[in-house]
């Protein structure tokens, strides 16, 4: 076993204090191998960007621990030089390609204005290493030459994915990246995560509403509920055979009760609604640990099932 | 320029934006410009430009109407209209230009200071501007001239140090939505200088208001410093200036001669309105990029 | 017919700087009283305009041509006070993003007693009563409390709610929903459907149901219509929809998702980006990005493929449907198969 690349422990983000205080995160453990790609699923509010905003160094942690190589990540970087050096272990794409970009600067300067901070390569040195990106990415020299407006959101995620491997990290953090992107979109950048991965080795830690995006891209998983981590695994195995009421209820989510409706989805059909009444709502049952402070008020505030009908397949 | 237009044009998906912006400023914005740039001759060349001295007294020739040696006529002390409306645009466009580029430059920096510090700082920039705010900018002038005297460089600075806080709440508040975007955390991240992100990023994304803001309140400096002429805290005479003349002329006005204060009245009016057309195709074009 | 919304050969141009561009193409499709129909598209394929166009909530200057009927009425000759009843009376919509489309600064009593007492002239009792029962039939615990809460105070899911409460508070006979569950979590938005499937039910109202995700629509609706590019691609009843596509985009597109059981080494994904009306090429839209593009493809459109309930299958308007689309999805490895 080699020595894990990022290591998360008894991470912890409180907001506010005295009687606003709420827990965003609490007290999240987990690791990341190298090459290695790990899923965090979770509603919202649940925790999982604050925890990715830990881990990258936008956030503060009230408690826990995190190391990238052994080196302590804790406390955010003070100057501009080690959040460089950080940059260069760990980087972030975030969900919406349309803010994630700054408008008024061309697809290519900003790569080059990127690159210029993490090495002195000249002029043409920099263009070269810009090209290079691109083309990993798969954008041509036109897009290079645009502004982002004119470019489509999947366009415009690739640019944020290349700015963030102008860095060379060993770690990316995919924020929900491919969660704004059209259905046919969302293909094409999972691909190319996937094939990014198997060149560079990047390890990636993949953060999804989306089950069926997680089965994709990720080894390992971990389902994060009112800021804790309720599940941790193999992905296949959170997946299929969930042992907590989260991902169960995220399952039956997804469950078609009629398999008849397509013969090629014998147990989970990708269906991310609808058939389950209101399963989630409400705390977990007595047996499972009581849930920390959440972040939300979520658990009543969400209650309220609605009558529970039975899950019809949409038939005529 | 033309490459750039053409990629917009075809990977334009819809977002409905005017054209114009790439296309320069319209023709009205021409006009505007024509305009200043005329008002701009007139205060480098008004030595030349001028027929007569400006301050050339002639008490028996007071109140001509338009003639040769005249061509606008004279005012209450007979001296030359068109050659006092031609120096007084000197101080017309010195005075509001250095208004507006004191105040713009000093609250710009200070909104994105605050924006960038944020915290303490920021919070002690919105109390500071806010009190500095609710002091009414003419209130500010007329302090400063009992302080310092009256005359021109009292009033611009008085009304730069008044326009600092609405130029700085606007930026600050446009800024701040700007930080907040994911693209300025990612370049954070990359270790992108603080100082670099605030100027190369920041800047430019909230500068069209920056222009729109600088117009209008050049519009406002104007009208706020021929005000203070006006009640004899600006310029002071004989020196010809627009505002002044509004205010000498005003006894014309009573003796049925108005033309002294109807000329001058006119050319703020003009002058203001061709700053602020020009300020809004200036803002159009510089959106458009974004 | 008795169809409750007829639309026929809708054509939609805004005006963008200055120009007239097309927005949608030719889209013709009816709803029959209490019916359900699914539309799905990518960004660009002008689904959002679909439901604009229905409301009549286009923007100054576009140019519509085609008909809309409602319970045949021409919603595009209706004046003023006839269309602001269609609006109040007749429609309801349902929005992607609820928050956007409440007023920050009234509470969720105001905004839901407001249209009770303006269109139906309900005293305010009523109306807040009214508005009490309609927050518990959306399942809303302590619906007074509710009322006098700010929409800020009230989570997405919440909202929604509050939102489809809203809609139906004038038992309209018609709903647009436009992508009511995509900013939502996956378990909020199965309660957020099954409230809205019951309400419909209940209240026997029609649904136009707009997502971008095509199982959603197979799941909520009878018959689902795909649109490209402000064009038709297919129509047919939802249940036959994955499994049997006619048109190879929708195939691509079924394909295209990744599975929830099932890892794939390469999704299908389709090459290029979605485009938009404006910028299509004659002929099928999708053919620049299509696999199984002839050259005919480019010539002349073919006719939407529509196999709906009503008429039974015909094999002649098949597109050029692969056989390798209605293979189970996932099988293909590689990004293009040879063909």
């Amino acid at each position: 076993m080699t020595q894990p690349l990022l290591v998360v422990e008894h991470l912890t983000k409180t907001f506010g204090h005295g009687r606003t205080r709420a827990t965003a995160v609490a007290d999240v453990s987990f690791s990341l191998a190298p090459g290695g790609s790990l899923g965090i699923v979770g509603e919202s509010g649940s925790g999982k960007t604050t925890t990715a905003r830990m881990i990258i160094g936008l956030e503060r942690p009230s408690g826990g621990r995190i190391t990238v190589r052994g080196e302590d990540r804790t406390r955010p970087a003070r100057s501009a030089r080690s959040r460089r050096r950080r940059g260069r272990d760990v980087q972030i794409v975030f969900q919406d390609p349309y803010t994630s970009l700054d408008r008024r600067q061309r697809v290519g300067d900003c790569l080059a204005e990127v690159v210029g901070v993490h090495a002195r390569l000249g002029r043409e040195g920099t263009r070269k290493r810009v090209s290079e990106l691109a083309g990993l990415v798969g954008l041509d020299d036109r897009q290079l030459a645009a502004l982002p407006r004119a470019l489509s959101g999947g366009q415009r995620q690739r640019v944020a994915i290349a700015r963030a491997l102008a860095a060379d990290p060993d770690v990316l953090i995919l924020d929900e990246a491919v969660s704004a992107l059209d259905v046919s979109i969302q293909a094409q950048i999972l691909n190319l995560l996937s094939d990014i991965r198997r060149e560079r080795g990047v390890s990636y830690l993949f953060i999804s509403h989306d089950l069926a995006v997680i089965r994709q891209v990720t080894d390992d998983t971990i389902v994060m509920r009112h800021g804790a981590v309720v599940e941790q695994g193999p992905t296949a195995d959170v997946l299929d055979h969930p042992s907590h009421p989260t991902p169960v209820c995220c399952a039956t989510a997804s469950r078609a009760p009629d398999g008849t409706r397509d013969p090629h989805r014998p147990t989970l059909t990708r269906s991310r609604a609808m058939h389950a009444p209101a399963r989630a709502a409400g705390p977990p049952p007595s047996p499972s640990p009581p849930p920390p402070p959440s972040y939300w008020p979520a658990a009543p505030e969400e209650a309220a099932p609605p009558a529970p009908e039975a899950p019809a397949p949409p038939t005529r | 320029m033309s490459a750039t237009a053409a990629i917009r044009r075809t990977g334009n998906r819809g977002t409905g934006r005017r054209t114009r912006g790439t296309k320069g400023i319209g023709p009205s914005g021409w006009v505007a410009l024509g305009l200043l740039g005329l008002v701009v001759c007139c205060a480098l060349l008004a030595p030349v430009v001028s027929p007569q001295a400006p301050d050339a007294v002639d008490l028996s020739g007071a109140y001509q109407g338009a003639s040769g040696a005249h061509p606008l006529g004279t005012d209450a002390s007979g001296r030359d209209l068109l050659s006092r409306l031609v120096t007084g645009s000197r101080t017309a466009l010195i005075g509001p230009f250095l208004v507006v580029a004191v105040s713009t430059l000093l609250g710009t920096v200070l909104a994105l200071t605050a924006v960038w510090c944020g915290g303490w700082f920021d919070q002690l920039v919105v109390r500071v501007v806010d009190a500095v705010f609710a002091f009414p900018g003419l209130l500010l002038a007329i302090l400063a001239t009992a302080l310092f005297g009256s005359g021109l460089p009292a009033a611009v600075v008085a009304l730069s140090i008044a326009y600092v806080p609405y130029i700085a709440r606007i930026v600050r508040s446009a800024a701040l939505r700007e930080r907040n975007l994911p693209y300025v955390a990612a370049l954070r991240v990359q270790g992108v200088h603080g100082l670099r992100i605030a100027l190369a990023h920041l800047l430019p994304n909230v500068g069209g208001l920056i222009v729109a803001n600088a117009t209008l309140a050049f519009g406002f400096a104007l009208m706020d410093l021929a005000g203070l002429s006006f009640i004899g805290l600006g310029v002071q005479p004989p020196t010809s200036d627009w505002g002044a003349m509004v205010g000498t002329g005003m006894a014309g006005v009573l003796q049925q001669h108005p033309q002294e204060a109807l000329y001058a009245g006119a050319l703020v009016v003009l002058t203001v309105g061709a700053v602020n057309l020009l300020g809004d195709r200036l803002t159009e074009r510089w959106e458009a990029r974004s | 017919m008795n169809a409750l919304l007829e639309v026929e050969d809708l054509t939609v141009r805004l005006p963008v700087a200055g120009e007239p561009r097309t927005v949608l193409r030719d889209v013709s499709f009816s709803l029959d009283r209490g019916g359900t129909l699914g539309l799905v598209g990518e960004s660009g394929s002008g689904k959002s305009m679909t439901v604009r166009t229905l409301a009549r909530l286009l923007p100054d200057g576009a140019d519509v041509r085609g008909t809309v009927r409602f319970d045949g009425a021409d919603v595009f000759a209706l004046r003023a006070g006839a269309l602001r009843s269609y609006r109040a009376k007749d429609v309801a919509m349902i929005f992607q993003d609820a928050r956007a489309h409440t007023n920050p600064v009234r509470t969720v009593g105001d905004f839901l007693t407001e249209a009770l007492r303006v269109n139906d002239r309900m005293p305010k009792p009523a109306a807040r009563k009214r508005a009490r029962d309609l927050l518990a039939e959306v399942g809303i615990t302590d619906p007074e409390r509710r009322l006098r809460q700010y929409p800020h105070e009230l989570s997405g899911g919440l909202l929604q709610r509050v939102m489809i409460a809203a809609a139906v508070a004038a038992r309209p006979r018609l709903v647009l929903a436009d992508e009511p569950t995509t900013a939502l979590d996956v378990t909020t938005q199965a309660e957020v459907m099954a409230i809205l499937r019951r309400m419909r039910r209940e209240y026997g109202m029609a649904m136009l149901f707009i997502t971008h995700d095509l199982e959603l629509a197979g799941a909520v609706c009878d018959e689902t219509m795909v649109l490209y590019a402000g064009r038709t691609v297919e129509r047919q009843a939802s249940k036959r929809l994955h499994a049997d596509p006619l048109h190879p985009y929708t195939a691509a597109l079924v394909r295209a998702r990744p599975e929830i059981d099932r890892r794939v080494e390469r999704l299908p994904a389709i090459s290029g980006h979605p485009t938009t009306a404006y910028e299509a090429p004659d002929g099928c839209a999708f053919a620049p990005r299509c696999r199984f593009a002839e050259e005919e493809c480019g010539a002349g459109c073919r006719p939407a493929a529509d196999r709906t309930g009503a008429d039974p299958v015909r094999p002649d308007a098949r597109t050029a449907r692969p056989a390798a689309a209605a293979a189970p999805a996932g099988t293909a490895s590689t990004e293009e198969v040879p063909r």
